[in-house]
């Protein structure tokens, strides 16, 4: 009988602190207690436990909590100020950066091509493509880019002539 | 009359902090700082995490303010977000592997006794001791699966009736009575395992 109530006693600990059993179980787990030590020391362990969100006092925030959200709130405007800035250029800037995505695509495909050995029509249309538009201002090229094979197509123009 | 965020009533207050004022939200959060606070501190059961969930209540206060229509009311509305925040930090924050009173824990080997704030020997040990029960509670609940975990922090930590619960959370009374009650056995094996555990360190 001791050890079978040693188990309801766990089963039910927060229940039975809780005043949420019946009044026969409360009654038979109370009078277990009574006589069962070990089972008492468990009783009183858990209930400090189970407890000790009770424990805590209202408190008061530190008097910088408002400082630190002003930052935070500083750091939003600005953030929504800036958005703001640069959408009052987009209807301007947007064609203008499709435009210029268009035309660097064309040339990296037909500089892709041209380092592939293409044919001389891709050549033509290479140096149509930077003499209409004047992008031969590159002084900096990185070997197997489109402006290293620009030039490497003029100098082999050059060598032919 | 001229009007200053003290004789204004809330309804003003939004309106001006909807239109910009910081003034006026500063006003809101006189009104509610300390509420939100508390509320906070109820539920992640320690001083600074509390602080930096509130603040974060703020910051999404003030980010959505815009939106708030009026259909409930502001108290309702902030607390909401609040509850919302303090239940997501409990969820996210990791469960120790072993809470244990004086014996090394963990892959660092370092005690519950030498974490906690103090030196031992500055701290009453009826201090200590409820601070260490405190970790053994919040650390159990941390680790209740997220389903659980929700009402029965309501519940256990903010004292909110079973009512308030279902509809804060949008379920049936009957599935948050079942879900606390399924905490509440998870829980109960839990903190058995750490007591009989703690008390086997001492012997």
């Amino acid at each position: 009988m001791i050890v079978k109530d040693c188990k309801l006693i766990e089963k039910n600990l927060a229940d039975f602190l809780d005043g949420k059993l019946s009044q026969e179980l409360t009654a038979r787990l109370s009078h277990h207690l009574d006589e069962c030590p070990a089972c008492r020391e468990l009783v009183d362990s858990f209930a400090s436990v189970w407890s000790s969100s009770e424990t805590l006092e209202a408190a008061d925030p530190s008097p910088d909590m408002w400082a630190a959200i002003q930052v935070r709130l500083d750091e939003i405007d600005e953030k929504a100020e800036s958005k703001s800035f640069i959408g009052r250029f987009i209807p301007v800037l947007q064609p203008a950066a499709i435009a210029a995505a268009i035309l660097v695509t064309a040339l990296a495909g037909y500089g892709f091509g041209k380092i592939n050995g293409s044919d001389s029509s891709t050549d033509t249309a290479i140096v149509n493509l930077w003499e209409e538009y004047g992008l031969d201002v590159f002084d900096q090229y990185p070997y197997g880019s489109v402006a290293d094979s620009y030039l490497n197509v003029q100098a082999d123009e050059g060598d032919e002539s | 009359m001229v009007m200053t965020t003290k004789n204004m009533n809330e309804a003003e207050l939004v309106r001006e902090a909807q239109g910009g004022s910081r003034r006026a939200f500063k006003a809101i959060f006189d009104s509610y700082g300390s509420r939100v606070f508390n509320l906070c501190y109820r539920i992640t059961g320690n001083r600074q995490d509390a602080e930096d969930v509130a603040q974060d209540v703020f910051v999404e206060v003030y980010r959505h303010l815009g939106k708030f229509r009026g259909d409930s009311s502001l108290s309702t509305w902030i607390l909401r977000i609040a509850h919302n925040r303090s239940l997501n930090f409990l969820r996210d924050r990791k469960p120790a592997r072993e809470v244990s009173f004086d014996t090394p824990s963990g892959d660092d080997g370092v005690s519950l006794r030498e974490v906690l704030p103090g030196k031992s020997s500055d701290r009453p040990d009826r201090t200590y001791e409820i601070e260490r029960n405190r970790a053994v509670l919040y650390e159990s609940i941390a680790s209740l699966p997220e389903k659980l975990q929700k009402p029965f922090s309501l519940h256990k930590l903010d004292q909110m009736p079973y009512e308030e619960i279902a509809r804060t959370l949008n379920l049936s009374l009957s599935a948050v009575e079942s879900r606390i009650h399924r905490a509440k056995l998870r829980l109960q094996k839990e903190i058995v395992k750490k007591l009989k555990k703690t008390g086997e360190n001492a012997s």
